[in-house]
Parts: structure tokens; C-alpha cells; sequence
């Protein structure tokens, strides 16, 4: 198995490994079946893509920012079928795909809440497709999987400080 | 048995749902706290029983699921209800304040099928010869 897990332009307020162990245990939870999760060191999200879909949740109190989660459009709808139990051939609706990227980026995000900002608030998803999330910050962290078979199926998470 | 599943997510609603149909429960479906209440009302001027259990998230809008947890507490009628957070507030703190609420079971996301099963035991609500 092997992780992009890159420190970004200023100090995070939690270990890069923590932040790995975050994602893996929302990918082994929800998907104890599947394929560990691999990344490709080039492996990069373009938002931009049709299918392709970023979240973001903001993090207040200790630490205040914002965790960000971009997926393409395959791991999207990867993630979709075995959050939501659907036949491996299934194209997962429109708007299964926004539902499992919303409660991804609010779990991924709820449990980096509590490694950095303990008493802190965790605010609402936002999710889009094919586009950008602005988000206002030095980005802090960097964290990438994908699965093994499908290495451009990619699934990236981030940390911006406010 | 009657359980209802609250939680603004409808990808997480899918999973609890399923989660307690493996274990022989009816689920209602709420996305918020204030539907939750609705639909228990609706669900008992029916005639429908009492559900025997409540899983609710913690952050969701309109009214959050701490607040849920003590609106349904304050009810007579749904004293034999269990309430079981189900949240990504993995705080120590926060869990204290659920169970002060009046929540009787906490388990925090991500969590396996299992884990929530183990939780349903805890509660005496698992199904007869199932392991949690």
C-alpha cells in the first residue's frame, strides 16, 4: 500500500500519519471488502472533470480551517456503490453520488475535528461537481488514495488553515 | 420492531437502514430533528408502536440531533425508546454531553456494520441467536 501524504506551505496541527489513519479507517469502514487503498505519487484530482466531485466542511476552534475531499468521477462512483451496498455494474444516480461525498467529506472531516479542534464546531457539507471549491487558506496537508486496480480512481483530501 | 433513523444524509440513512433490517427492524426515516418529530407523530397517530429505537446524528439543520435527543426525553409516551447517537463527534466531551442528554448509546463514524451491531446488543435490541 502506499499513500501521498504531503505536509503543505505551513505547520498542520495534527501528524500527517493521523490524518492517514483518519482516511483509512473511513475507507475500511465502509468498505471492508474492497481493495486496500494505493496511490500513485502523480496521482492528482482535477475537479474539473465531468464526474468528478470536491466537498468541503469548515473546522472552528483550535484549529480553524477547512478539510476539503476531491474525488474522479470513477472513485466517485466507486465510493457511492459500496457506501450504498449497489451492485459492482450499477451507475450510481446523480444524486447518490453527491450523498456519499457529502457524508464522506463530514466524516473525514468530524474525525479531523477531533484530532485538532477538540470542543470545536464542524459546519455543514458543501459538495460540487466538475468545479472548483474556492477555499480561503494555506493549505496544510495533503492525503491521496485510490484503489489498486484503478490507480486514477483517486480520492484526495486536504487541510487549509483559515 | 420499529426503529427510526435520523440523519440529514440520506447515503448514511441508507447504510443505518439496512444495518437494522439485518437485524429485524422496520425503519422510519427522518432528515432532521424536527422531522423526526413529525414523523413519530404521524407514525403514532396511526396507531403505529413505539419505536424501540433512535438513531440520530449530531449535526444535521433545522434542529440538531443534541437537541432531538431532548425533545424525545422529555416525552412519557417514548420513555422505553433507546437513543443512540450515531456521529462523527468524536469527542470525549461531546459524547458526556449526548449521554447527559438523555442519549443511552454513542457510536461514532466511520463505523462497520458490526460495530453497530455490538451497540444494538448493548442495548438488548439484537435479534435472537445473532452476533454482534
Amino acid at each position: 500500500m502506499t499513500l501521498v501524504a504531503d505536509g503543505g506551505t505551513t505547520a498542520a496541527p495534527v501528524a500527517v500519519e493521523d490524518v492517514v489513519e483518519v482516511v483509512l479507517s473511513v475507507w475500511r469502514s465502509f468498505a471492508p471488502e474492497s481493495y486496500e487503498p494505493w496511490a500513485d505519487e502523480a496521482a492528482v484530482v482535477d475537479p474539473r472533470e465531468a464526474g468528478a466531485m470536491s466537498g468541503s466542511i469548515t473546522v472552528t476552534g483550535d484549529w480553524t480551517g477547512v478539510v476539503t475531499l476531491a474525488c474522479s468521477a470513477g472513485a466517485a462512483a466507486r465510493w457511492a456503490r459500496v457506501m450504498l451496498m449497489l451492485p459492482e455494474d450499477e451507475v450510481p444516480a446523480s444524486e447518490d453520488v453527491y450523498d456519499t461525498i457529502s457524508e464522506l467529506v463530514n466524516v473525514v472531516g468530524g474525525n479531523i475535528k477531533a484530532l485538532c479542534a477538540q470542543g470545536g464546531q464542524l459546519g455543514l457539507p458543501v459538495v460540487a461537481e466538475g468545479a472548483v471549491l474556492q477555499v480561503a487558506g494555506s493549505e496544510q496537508m495533503r492525503v491521496v488514495v485510490a484503489w489498486p486496480d484503478v490507480p486514477e480512481d483517486v480520492l484526495e483530501v486536504r487541510m487549509f488553515v483559515a | 420492531m420499529i426503529s427510526l433513523v435520523v440523519d440529514d444524509s440520506r447515503a448514511m440513512r441508507r447504510i443505518v437502514r439496512s444495518i437494522l433490517g439485518s437485524a429485524g427492524m422496520e425503519v422510519l426515516e427522518a432528515g432532521d430533528g424536527q422531522q423526526a418529530l413529525d414523523v413519530l407523530e404521524t407514525h403514532l397517530a396511526g396507531g403505529g408502536d413505539v419505536p424501540v429505537l433512535a438513531t440520530i446524528d449530531w449535526n444535521m439543520p433545522v434542529m440538531d440531533g443534541l437537541e432531538l435527543v431532548g425533545a424525545l426525553r422529555r416525552r412519557r409516551d417514548l420513555r422505553g425508546m433507546s437513543l443512540m447517537m450515531v456521529t462523527t463527534e468524536a469527542e470525549q466531551g461531546q459524547i458526556v454531553r449526548a449521554l447527559a442528554a438523555g442519549a443511552h448509546e454513542y457510536l461514532i463514524k466511520p463505523f462497520s456494520a458490526d460495530d453497530m451491531l455490538a451497540k444494538l446488543d448493548l442495548l438488548g435490541l439484537a435479534p435472537v441467536g445473532a452476533e454482534a
